[in-house]
């Protein structure tokens, strides 16, 4: 039997109140057709409605969509092999860090882990306090390492506070792409990925305008790219970038899959596809696509 | 009629103040019917005469207020550390002092393994004694190339692995993971740093320490660990506590051959206060006289050899950031309030001096909003607390269970290091604790060093580093004072001294047997009386 393919990871980070509950029964209402994983600190707070709900055990909720919710219980590295033990495999998983988690450690897991594949630290800020917090003696550094080790953040409660003051207190501590919400209520495929290694459908479809929050960028075809050039550009990715996710036909002969999430990326051999495919989400307004139509081109041809 | 028992010993030290002193205890039902001389108990139709301990020197079973049931666990693999052990079966594994004898001794143990596939797990190294080149996967692939090879550091927080073990987990010169350690060249050393890079190693050598604390083996060996110490009460300091572990250890307590009351904690961490105050509650209601449930442990910062602790200014001495909390300041509140409110008993993890603060700031608002005068929560560690902080702790009640044993083993970094000369001789301040009136004991934390009541009191007593000074001398207290700490101290805190810690009428028959009466030995060899067993119930248990 063949090992099932590598666990994407989702981290969501935040400190107290700043809606990582709230993105989370989003996530689980609307998987759209993901069969998520969600490893959550307070059980009691999850809302599913009874017509979603398959099952309700002491510390596990099964739901008739295929996602499955968690308590995490005392120890993260368990419940992590708990989650890759468990059959069939979910397509990823969502961690719910706690409010002082340092969210890092917990990508480090998902980066050391072989049978799993870091998918990012999603960090909620609260528009209302994060000024007070981050000015707290006692907790300041560790919420300002949430967001320092953020790949994306998110500004909740903006219809509650000018925004104005988080976006600054953001912007001295992270290069992130950020979306400003109301409700911690993000969409799910800007932030999850799935396990199979097929590429998603927005592939074979042209750029997306996802309303105002994202927007898709994909390539398909015959290109091909030096290993130099594609490191060079995921390591320095065009503004707003989130992440990208493709099989790379390379100069010479072989392939790679690349995945890039935030400032992260891997590489990995692969056997030659048919074609290059690439598919890529950036957060608006920084991301534009025809800035990495532009990079394509140039590494394409360098 | 039921079966009296009536035991000699050279003296009784019963920490009872009624009677300090004694020859005899008669004891029934696995309770203490009566203390005295030989004719004790001749009111109550006198008993049979057992002088097996007639050379010995009987004291109240020690109990130990916080080691882990792991201590037991880290027995099933070969010990590679600096000081010399003693395991659960009273084999001495002697203390490896150079790289040489550590490899010498996984050569050693890696021909005691039967086939050429399993893997070669050893734990207990300190790096920090070895003055040579640090260890590292060349001097492992020396000892195997066939078979993981894996020395687990005394700290759990780092190993170092041969290369097929990194092999296993894919790991290579191109692996871009924290803790992943690699050398000048960019070569991986061998050396795996925190949980995040060693656990997928962990997890494929089936190196699980949670299962262990349902596993019988476990249970036995925590029991044995604690008998030849003389403990016959120890926590199990944070615990998760599924049904599956209170079934097993109901079962293996409540064996005539187990030896040990075992108090586990149930640890709450991120759950919501609720859900830890609803299992707690349960679980006090399954409590047997060898299991007691019930009580909750919080952790609220990390170790100070780790910087990991929460500082108060002016922080670590060379300047390393200040530590993390592991729940939020504001989550400790909540929690605190709502287990108070509730009447749980709390031990609560506090290393450094502003993780105290926050703690007993906390239980102060909690006893403003819920009267509960005799509720005992304890300050785990409590390493920098001040002599203010006592004296708020005093007026609160609360307790605490200082790490004495970290003045030995840790004393001189901590001096060095961590918080510098100055809070390094005040630290674990248990003549301060006494002097202020607040109720005190003190630990091992074992596995973190080794469990045995009477090296933690000579730590106390002492107060003498590893390399051989006495850090803080006004800090130090008396024998008498140690010898309650590790008694009737500890049992206070976890609400037994009603039942255990002296010797008298109605107690529980827990005993220590010695072979030396540590009231009369040079306190500095207090440390080397030597254990000859336990009486738990009544029962005998002869190391």
């Amino acid at each position: 039997m063949t090992d099932p393919a590598p666990l994407p990871v989702t981290v969501v980070s935040g400190y107290l109140g700043a809606g990582k509950t709230s993105l989370i029964n989003h996530l689980l209402r609307n998987a759209g057709g993901r069969r998520i994983l969600v490893l959550v600190n307070d059980f009691g707070e999850i809302n599913i409605d009874a017509d979603l709900l398959e099952s309700a055990e002491e510390d596990v909720l099964t739901l008739s969509n295929g996602c499955v919710c968690c308590s995490l219980g005392g120890d993260l590295y368990y419940a992590l092999a708990d989650a890759l033990d468990r059959r069939p495999r979910p397509d990823c998983l969502v961690i719910e860090a706690s409010g002082v988690a340092q969210p890092q450690k917990i990508a480090q897991a998902a980066l050391a882990e072989p049978e799993m594949r870091y998918c990012g630290v999603v960090t909620l800020v609260d528009a209302v306090n994060v000024g007070s917090v981050l000015a707290d003696p006692l907790i300041g550094a560790q919420v300002a390492d949430q967001i320092t080790s953020a790949d994306l953040i998110v500004v909740t409660k903006s219809d509650l506070a000018e925004p104005i003051a988080a976006l600054a207190e953001i912007d001295i501590r992270s290069g992130a792409p950020v979306i400003v919400a109301q409700r911690a209520e993000v969409a799910p495929d800007i932030i999850l990925d799935r396990r199979e290694s097929t590429l998603p459908a927005t592939a074979r479809e042209d750029r997306h305008d996802h309303g105002e929050v994202y927007r898709t960028w994909s390539y398909s075809g015959p290109d091909r790219l030096s290993r130099q050039a594609l490191e060079r550009l995921l390591d320095d990715p065009p503004k707003g970038l989130y992440r990208l996710k493709g099989f790379v036909l390379l100069n010479g002969g072989g392939a790679v899959e690349a995945h890039l999430v935030g400032r992260t990326r891997t590489l990995e051999n692969i056997t030659e596809p048919l074609a290059t495919q690439v598919v890529a989400i950036g957060i608006t307004p920084k991301f534009n696509p025809t800035d990495l139509d532009k990079r394509w081109y140039a590494a394409t041809s360098s | 009629m039921t079966e009296t028992m009536i035991f000699r010993a050279r003296k009784i030290v019963t920490m009872d103040p009624n009677q300090p002193t004694a020859t005899h205890v008669a004891v029934r039902e696995g309770r203490i019917l009566a203390v005295g001389d030989a004719d004790c108990a001749a009111q109550w139709g006198g008993g049979t005469h057992d002088d097996r301990f007639a050379d010995a020197v009987l004291m109240p079973g020690f109990v130990e207020g916080h080691a882990h049931m792991m201590a037991g666990a880290m027995w099933r693999f070969p010990y590679a550390g600096y000081h010399d052990r003693l395991d659960p079966t009273g084999r001495l594994w002697k203390g490896q002092t150079t790289i040489e004898q550590v490899i010498a001794g996984l050569k050693a143990a890696e021909a005691g393994l039967p086939d050429k596939d399993s893997p070669l797990f050893v734990w207990g190294f300190d790096p920090i004694f070895l003055p040579t080149e640090r260890l590292n996967r060349h001097h492992l692939d020396a000892v195997s190339s066939d078979r993981p090879v894996v020395v687990q550091h005394s700290n759990f927080h780092l190993l170092t692995a041969n290369s097929t073990a990194l092999a296993l987990v894919q790991y290579t010169r191109d692996t871009n993971v924290d803790g992943v350690a690699k050398d000048e060249n960019g070569e991986l050393t061998g050396e795996l740093q925190e949980m995040a890079a060693m656990f997928p190693l962990l997890r494929r050598l089936g190196i699980d320490f949670r299962s262990t604390s349902a596993h019988p083996d476990t249970i036995a060996a925590f029991g044995a660990t604690a008998r030849m110490v003389g403990v016959t009460t120890s926590t199990d300091l944070f615990a998760e506590l599924p049904d599956r572990d209170v079934e097993a250890q109901l079962k293996a307590t409540s064996a005539a051959d187990y030896p040990l009351r075992i108090v586990p904690m149930l640890g709450g961490i991120t759950q919501p206060p609720r859900e830890v105050a609803e299992r707690a509650l349960a679980l006090r209601k399954r409590s047997t006289d060898m299991l007691r449930l019930g009580g909750v442990k919080l952790v609220l910062d990390g170790s100070i050899q780790g910087y990991t602790a929460r500082l108060r200014w002016p922080g670590h001495v060379n300047g390393a950031p200040n530590g993390i909390w592991v729940i939020a300041p504001d989550q400790a509140e909540e929690m605190i309030e709502a287990l108070h409110g509730a009447r749980i008993q709390m031990h609560i993890h506090t290393n450094g001096d502003e993780a105290s603060e926050v703690a007993i700031d906390a239980l102060e608002r909690a006893m403003v909003l819920h009267p509960w005068r005799d509720h005992r929560h304890t300050l785990q560690h409590g390493q920098m607390i001040d002599r203010a902080m006592y004296r708020r702790m005093a007026a609160l009640g609360v307790c605490v269970n200082l790490f004495a044993n970290h003045i030995y083993y840790f004393g001189e970094i901590h001096a060095a290091k961590t918080i510098g000369e100055d809070r390094a001789r005040r630290m674990d301040a248990c003549r301060t604790a006494l002097d202020e009136g607040v109720r005190m004991t003190i630990h091992s934390d074992a596995p973190v060093t080794p469990m045995g009541p009477l090296f933690t009191a000579w730590c106390a007593v002492n107060r003498l580093t590893s390399s051989g000074r006495v850090l803080g001398p006004e800090q130090r207290i008396t024998v008498d004072e140690a010898l309650l700490a590790i008694t009737l101290g500890a049992a206070y805190t976890l609400k037994l001294d009603g039942e255990i810690g002296s010797i008298e009428t109605g107690k529980r028959a827990d005993f220590a047997i010695l072979a030396d009466d540590p009231t009369e030995v040079d306190p500095v060899a207090l440390k080397d009386v030597p254990v000859l067993g336990t009486v738990s119930g009544g029962r005998v248990f002869l190391s």
